[in-house]
């Protein structure tokens, strides 16, 4: 169990071969448990029954099972295991907030956020419930919800790569490049394993150098107010009749978009180098 | 005692289809025109998993640009007839791209929410754009030039 803990689920996986008691219904949840951290869902689902077959209410085992057809793509099953593990404790804070990652994966959000409420409610400092709390922020697109959330995660747990690269994430939404990359390098120095917020790190690292300093304001206006600015502005100058105005405004639009494309893409392989 | 928040309520979709890239249907709409991004786009709605109001709603924008377009051809003095169409000034390809990129923003905002979903809980695995976004450039290039072109032989 603590080798679990620890994370070393291979090494868990090793020291249970001796001594496997195919009769306790615990050994079963360690090995599932394990198998869940080694991404093997099916070996996973295998354990869970197993150790369900001897001890139908065991919430640990049904939220295992719950967990693993998750991931692969059962979200019925899920839903039938977890609820079966809720009759038993309705209660469990750990448990609400896997169903509501369940129904959100669903695409049904409003449901998420009621049980994840519920879950914060119960216990509120569950790190599982303040996770999902800011993830469900993160999905719907509020990226003023996502840091608040993600903050009071950080508050609770400081260390929690999670609530870092979602503020990271955010950060760059908004176009705030020096936050996001402190916020990222966080992230990233928190959990090294991740490679996807090392790519993400790696990306916004780019954002900070010289050469894309006058592509800032645009990320910070944001995409849509630039093109709708830029159409606007060259439509009245056009209605005005000031030609050589207008030239030049969509010379250096033109300019600005193009180096817009190529800047980041030379930064990389300058860096790269 | 039941509690509604408890009740099944989820069942097995298809799996699913990988999503494109919003930014880089942007290229659909500069390159190819309104016809051309809205295909995507719609098609892409159906890959997020987009409600079938919402999509409605994308081919009435659609519809509205088009009829724009169609206007703005037909009031400008070079579109008098199939020979001067052919000569068309570089002023109405503008404002073609530019009506195809504003209905780009506004299809994408409408996918904005459906993708933040997709990426957060699928881990945002994207499918390329390049062949289905080439053969709508030149296939939805190829038909909006024919619908303006027959919207301006049908009124003279």
């Amino acid at each position: 169990m603590l080798l679990l803990g620890a994370g070393r689920a291979q090494d868990a996986l090793l020291k249970l071969r001796d001594g496997f008691d195919a009769a306790d219904p615990w050994c079963w949840f360690v090995r599932a448990g394990a198998l869940l951290r080694l991404d093997r869902y099916d070996d996973c689902i295998e354990a869970a029954k197993e150790g369900l077959a001897l001890d139908g209410e065991n919430v640990h085992l049904l939220d295992a099972l719950a967990a693993a057809r998750t991931y692969t793509s059962d979200l019925a099953g899920a839903e039938e295991a977890i609820l079966a593990a809720l009759r038993v404790d309705a209660e469990d804070a750990d448990l609400l907030t896997r169903y509501a990652s369940i129904v959100a994966r669903a695409g049904q959000l409003e449901k998420a956020e009621k049980l994840v409420a519920r879950a914060l409610s119960i216990d509120p400092e569950n790190e599982y419930a303040l996770q999902m709390h800011a993830l469900l922020a993160n999905a719907s697109g509020d990226v003023r919800e996502t840091i608040a959330r993600s903050r009071e995660l950080l508050r609770h747990a400081p260390e929690h790569p999670l609530g870092h690269r979602l503020i990271g994430a955010s950060h760059v939404e908004r176009g705030h490049v020096v936050e996001a990359d402190d916020a990222f390098t966080d992230a990233v120095r928190l959990d090294p394993s991740d490679h996807e917020t090392a790519e993400a790190a790696r990306g916004v690292r780019v954002l900070r150098h010289w050469l894309l300093w006058p592509l800032r304001p645009a990320m910070r206006i944001g995409n849509v107010p630039l093109w709708l600015g830029a159409v606007v502005t060259m439509l009245v100058l056009r209605a005005l009749q000031l030609r050589t105005a207008l030239l030049w405004f969509a010379a250096v639009w033109v300019v600005y978009c193009v180096y817009s494309w190529i800047a980041p893409a030379a930064v990389r392989w300058l860096i790269r180098r | 005692m039941t509690d509604d928040l408890l009740q099944p309520s989820v069942s097995n979709a298809p799996p699913r289809v990988r999503p494109w890239r919003l930014g880089s249907q942007f290229w659909v709409a500069f390159l190819g025109g309104a016809l051309a991004v809205a295909t995507i786009a719609i098609l892409n709605a159906a890959r997020l998993r987009i409600s079938s109001r919402q999509r409605w709603l994308m081919i009435a924008m659609t519809a509205v640009t088009m009829a724009a377009l169609i206007a703005l051809w037909l009031q400008h003095p070079l579109a008098t007839d199939l020979r001067s169409f052919a000569k068309t000034s570089r002023e109405l390809r503008v404002y073609g791209r530019i009506a195809a990129v504003l209905l780009y923003l506004a299809l994408a905002a409408m996918q904005r929410k459906a993708d933040a979903h997709y990426q957060v809980f699928y881990e945002g695995e994207y499918a390329p754009l390049w062949g289905a976004g080439t053969a709508a450039v030149l296939i939805g290039g190829s038909v909006q030039t024919l619908v303006l072109a027959g919207a301006v032989w049908l009124a003279r």
